[in-house]
């Protein structure tokens, strides 16, 4: 039997033309929390839309496994099939109805439109964002809570988050917190790329990876948080190249 | 209305890439063809084939006179292929008008059934006109349509039977203006006649279907409708043909006098095979309180010239045009609105959505008249394009011209484009790229839609969505 799981391994990514990511690996289980951390510019959207497939980021070495399979050759879509989300850090403003795709994702999970009301009410966003086109003038905040609607409308099996928590206030990053216990609770793989600890405070990651010019520089646990928040991450580099 | 009815009104009505649905195949067989060097012979000679009375042979006549006299518009483009000399222009599909489906070959019927309008005549439809090259071949009527007084007819018999309207309408709103609409006017055949007598409401659209059945034809339907005062009308216009081996060419003709208190629909379903060169000379008159309301969706064609139009005669009269064109694959769109405002108050909104593909081209070409006297008029133009690729072109041509200084004009534009990272995103959410590219278009034209009666918006939905099962985008 193969290990269920999100595999990164020894990638390398290319984009227009340049190299971003080298040799990273990860390994997200069911279940496990998986925190992302690096400076900006670093590589963090790099990973996250390589592994959702996306046509512009070249993978020129390694390989993406999703439970015991490789998903290197599948269209984005198909990666969605089978079990993958990706909450966007900064989504697409669109000329589609919020209405549609939520039905579109809900009717997938045999979701009726009442339980899309009750995640609405529940996230905190007003009902009229159904009749507008996603994204289009969203505040940051609606932003990022319309992508963790969309998310629980998909129940993906392994979700990336990629900086669900900037831009959002402090009942929003309660909540975030709160989804990433509930998230765990049912099993799904989480890879949540942060700058802050504080979406931690229900649950703790059971892996910090820390993201520097493309590498991964560090990896351990919860403890890392810490040490990036009170000394940033110049320091961490020198700590990386002493050990 | 529930979604069950949703689907069915699809099936019904949902005609589009009727080129695919007809396939290679010429409609119809043994016709009689009219062709060779247009002249007063010719003229004379379709004129006697269909038992004329002199006054329209001699209105021809006329036609042909400004047809020759006016040279073809400068900025006219797409139709270098066209040779006026080689068209059959009356093509007899060798079949009688009927009144049943029964009457008609089965072949023939069976390319209105594919198209799913005979389904859409037995279940919502008050009447049908169906045309084949330049003949009506059927004509439907309900009996609610008999009962209420309201004519509809084959332009042909109302020449006859209404020869005083037809002598004082015809072609009144079109001072033939262009080359084109001349010729029109020297070479129709086909189309309806339709009255409304007044306070007579018909809520029911009633449809004209026009076929062209092969290549190298010359089509020039004529459509007359006059809808007396206080009445109501929804006119629902089809196109469609199979496959050509070679151009033909469609240069039809739709006349609407909207009384006082009236209210005119008029919706277009454009789907002509993409061999098709196609002028359509679309325009009403409307009096004091009287309301057009055009709808165009122009799917199918090589090229496509038109621009309904309007003059808004009496006080407090108005005009709302939804335009939505498609171009692919190097064809040409070339359409808009015209209106020209006379009236006290008069109101003019005009929605233009286009959508470019693979090389495909939109052009909107609009005119915004108001003269002087037409105190308060409002006109507002919002034109909208979706390029959704490099190849693709769109180019806006607005003309305004104001004599009146009461007058409030708007004018808006916006060219739009679908960016690599939109279409990842919908994929990431589990949309192929078509599923994508139609959720997206779908929603650009989801404002024009939801002002649509429902029946319309499922027409043109259906339309686009079929469309886009069948092309991707490309590169
Ligand atoms: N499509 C692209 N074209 C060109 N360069 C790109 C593209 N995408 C990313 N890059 C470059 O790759 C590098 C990594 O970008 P990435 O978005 O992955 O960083 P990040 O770690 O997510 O940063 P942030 O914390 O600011 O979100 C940057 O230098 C960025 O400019
Ligand atoms: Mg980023």
């Amino acid at each position: 039997m193969t290990l269920k799981g999100l595999l990164v391994k020894d990638l390398s990514v290319e984009v227009a033309g340049k190299l971003i990511l080298r040799d990273v690996n990860l390994e997200v289980r069911p279940g496990e929390i998986h925190a992302i951390m690096g400076p900006n510019a670093s590589g963090k959207s790099t990973l996250a839309y390589t592994i959702m497939g996306h046509p512009l980021y070249k993978v020129v070495n390694g390989d993406i496994i999703l439970d015991g399979e490789s998903i290197l050759n599948l269209p984005p879509e198909e990666r969605f099939k089978r079990g993958l989300f990706l909450a966007f850090q900064v989504p697409p403003e669109t000329m589609v109805k919020t209405r549609t795709l939520y039905t579109y994702l809900a009717k997938r999970n045999n979701i009726s439109f009442t339980k899309i009301l009750q995640y609405i009410r529940d996230i905190g966003l007003s009902e009229d964002i159904l009749d507008r086109f996603l994204n289009k003038n969203f505040s940051g905040g609606e932003m990022k809570r319309s992508e963790f609607i969309q998310m629980i409308l998909s129940s993906p099996r392994y979700t990336i988050l990629d900086e669900p928590d900037s831009g959002v206030d402090a009942d929003g990053i309660l909540m975030i917190s709160r989804f990433l216990k509930q998230l765990k609770e049912r099993d799904v793989g989480v890879l949540i790329i942060t700058h802050i600890g504080r979406v931690f405070k229900e649950i703790n990651p059971d892996a910090v990876h820390v993201l520097i010019g493309g590498r991964i520089l560090m990896e351990g646990g919860p403890e890392i948080i810490k040490l990036i928040d009170e000394n940033g991450y110049e320091y961490l580099q020198k700590l990386a190249v002493k050990r | 209305m529930s979604k069950r009815e949703d689907t069915d009104l699809k099936n019904i009505i949902g005609l589009t890439t009727a080129e695919e649905i007809l396939g290679e195949r010429e409609i119809g067989r043994d016709k009689l063809v009219i062709k060779g060097r247009i002249s007063p012979d010719l003229i004379d000679e379709i004129s006697r084939r269909k038992k004329e009375p002199d006054w329209m042979r001699r209105m021809r006549r006329m036609y042909l006179e400004i047809f020759n006299k006016l040279s073809t518009p400068q900025w006219l483009e797409g139709i270098e292929e066209l040779d006026l000399d080689e068209l059959s222009y009356y093509v007899d599909p060798g079949v009688e008008r009927r009144f049943s489906w029964e009457e008609i070959p089965k072949d023939i019927v069976e390319a209105y059934e594919k198209l799913g309008i005979k389904k859409a005549e037995a279940e919502f439809l008050l009447g049908l006109n169906a045309q084949l090259d330049s003949e009506s071949i059927l004509l439907r009527m309900k009996e609610n349509l008999l009962k209420k007084g309201v004519v509809f007819l084959p332009l042909e018999e109302a020449v006859h039977k209404y020869p005083d309207m037809i002598r004082e309408y015809f072609m009144k709103i079109f001072p033939p203006e262009h080359k084109f609409a001349a010729l029109h006017g020297a070479l129709w055949s086909g189309g309806v006649f339709v009255y409304v007598p007044p306070n007579v409401k018909i809520d029911t659209p009633v449809e004209a279907f026009f076929l062209i059945g092969s290549a190298l034809e010359g089509n020039f339907e004529h459509t007359l409708i006059i809808a007396d005062k206080n009445s109501s009308l929804h006119f629902i216009e089809g196109c469609a043909a199979p496959r050509l081996s070679r151009y033909s060419f469609h240069d039809g003709m739709v006349e609407i006098y909207v009384g006082e208190n009236a209210h005119v629909t008029f919706t277009t379903l454009q789907n002509w095979s993409s061999q098709v060169i196609n002028f359509n000379n679309k325009r009403a008159i409307v009096e004091r309180n009287g309301h057009i309301e055009w709808v165009e969706g122009s799917i199918g064609s090589k090229v496509t010239y038109v621009y309904p139009s309007a003059v808004l005669r009496g006080d407090n009269a108005s005009m709302e045009s939804y335009v939505i064109t498609f171009a692919r694959d190097g064809h040409i769109k070339d359409s808009g609105s015209k209106v020209i405002h006379r009236g006290r108050n008069t109101r003019s909104r005009i929605v233009s959505k286009s959508i470019s593909m693979r090389g495909g081209k939109t052009i909107y070409r609009g005119v915004v008249r108001i003269l002087k006297g037409a105190e308060n008029a409002k006109s507002y133009t919002s034109c909208d394009t979706l390029l959704l690729d490099d190849k693709s072109i769109t180019a806006t041509y607005p003309h305004v011209q104001n004599d009146e200084p009461t007058a409030i004009i708007g004018h808006e534009a916006r060219v739009s484009k679908i960016s690599d990272q939109l279409l990842f995103y919908l994929r990431s959410r589990g949309l192929n790229e078509n599923e994508a590219l139609s959720m997206i278009i779908s929603g650009y034209i989801s404002d024009v839609l939801s002002r649509l009666p429902f029946e319309q918006a499922a027409i043109i939905r259906g339309a686009i969505d079929l469309e886009f099962s069948k092309y991707g985008r490309v590169g």
